[in-house]
């Protein structure tokens, strides 16, 4: 069987190919995890959906309910001239909480991912991760912040922020990059901190894009959610110890 | 018969180590023209076999077979109609008709030579 020397070496380049193919589909395969079927995204589609217009009504009953917590202390405050005090103690409580709006000057930190060309395409060197927002904030509130929000996102003593699929969910809530990080205290002392020598933002700036701008008047919107307490009781007896 | 292994290790070899990255998006098309070539390849196999071998009907089958149908697989996924069904039942069909022929014909062949 003696076949033509072309014919060989065209099967070869073919086999060249499929191979190539091969193996580049084998790749894509291994870090995407294959293919969703239709009927699955359609599914998953509709329960987003759903849960989206669930999300809204929730949103709509708890800004009534808010409203209506604003009336009855109104109605307090206008009674007596005693409870003003109380009144007074409450709002401290709640911006220490999180739970108004403040504004004031402050720096805004902007993290990004980091574009670099990689044998001629365009890559990112690497997502950001909660934890380097969790620097970001853990050095903000080490330099005296006040307030701290995360793409609008307040950052209050229950808040969240951890990786769940490409996104980071904060205060359950899912963002992905770009990270705008607004922080209120003193602007120098702030600014200092981050970019300190070897600090985070020489460290994060490595693989991840910072920017860091002081800014005068800052607003950052109050806690969004609500708070349960299922398990923790005030204690009552302040001498019992355990 | 040498060759073409060789061709095809090679292949596989470059492929995994050269950061070749097809978009997500076209990962399905891709799939479907490897699914061609495939069948192409075996189909060359048979026919060299059955001593039908034409170098310029294998090549622009290969070519043809693989953009035809990751062509077609596209215009499904726009029309949302999944054509790429009949592209994988028509190619995965022959593939194994040609197997068949392949191992009929290997078969055949060693018998003849252990008769001698």
């Amino acid at each position: 069987m003696k076949k033509s020397l072309s014919a060989q070496l065209s099967v070869t380049v073919v086999s060249l190919i499929l191979g190539l193919a091969l193996a580049a589909q084998f790749k894509n395969v291994q870090r995407v995890g294959g293919s969703v079927s239709l009927q699955r995204t359609q599914e998953l589609t509709r329960q987003v959906q759903k849960l989206e217009q669930e999300n809204e009504a929730l949103e709509a009953r708890i800004q009534e309910y808010e409203r209506r917590i604003k009336e009855f202390e109104n109605a307090v405050q206008s009674e007596d001239q005693s409870n003003r005090l109380i009144y007074e103690e409450l709002e401290r409580t709640r911006m220490l909480a999180g739970l108004v709006d403040v504004q004031g000057p402050g720096v805004v930190v902007t993290v990004n991912v980091k574009h670099v060309n990689e044998w001629g395409q365009d890559a990112i060197v690497q997502n950001v991760r909660y934890d380097d927002l969790l620097k970001l904030v853990n050095e903000l509130n080490a330099a005296g912040a006040e307030a701290i929000a995360i793409n609008d996102e307040r950052i209050i003593a229950t808040t969240e922020i951890r990786n769940a699929g490409d996104y980071i969910v904060i205060n359950t809530n899912r963002y992905s990059s770009p990270f705008e990080i607004k922080a209120i205290g003193n602007p120098d002392t702030l600014e200092a901190a981050l970019k300190l020598l070897g600090g985070v933002a020489d460290d994060l700036g490595v693989y991840l894009q910072i920017n860091i701008k002081r800014v005068d008047n800052i607003r950052i919107p109050k806690y969004r959610g609500t708070f349960q307490y299922k398990f923790a009781k005030p204690v009552q007896d302040t001498n019992a110890r355990s | 018969m040498l060759l073409p292994i060789i061709g095809i290790l090679v292949g596989i070899i470059l492929g995994l180590t050269l950061p070749i990255h097809i978009p997500t998006a076209y990962s399905s098309y891709m799939s479907i023209a490897v699914l061609a070539a495939l069948d192409s390849v075996f189909g060359g196999i048979r026919a060299s076999l059955e001593q039908k071998f034409e170098p310029d009907a294998f090549i622009s089958g290969f070519f043809g077979n693989a953009f035809l149908a990751a062509g077609l697989a596209y215009i499904g996924d726009r029309l949302d109609v999944p054509i790429y069904l009949a592209a994988i039942f028509a190619f995965g069909t022959r593939l194994f008709q040609n197997f068949a022929m392949i191992r009929r014909h290997l078969l055949n062949r060693w018998r003849e030579r252990i008769r001698q």
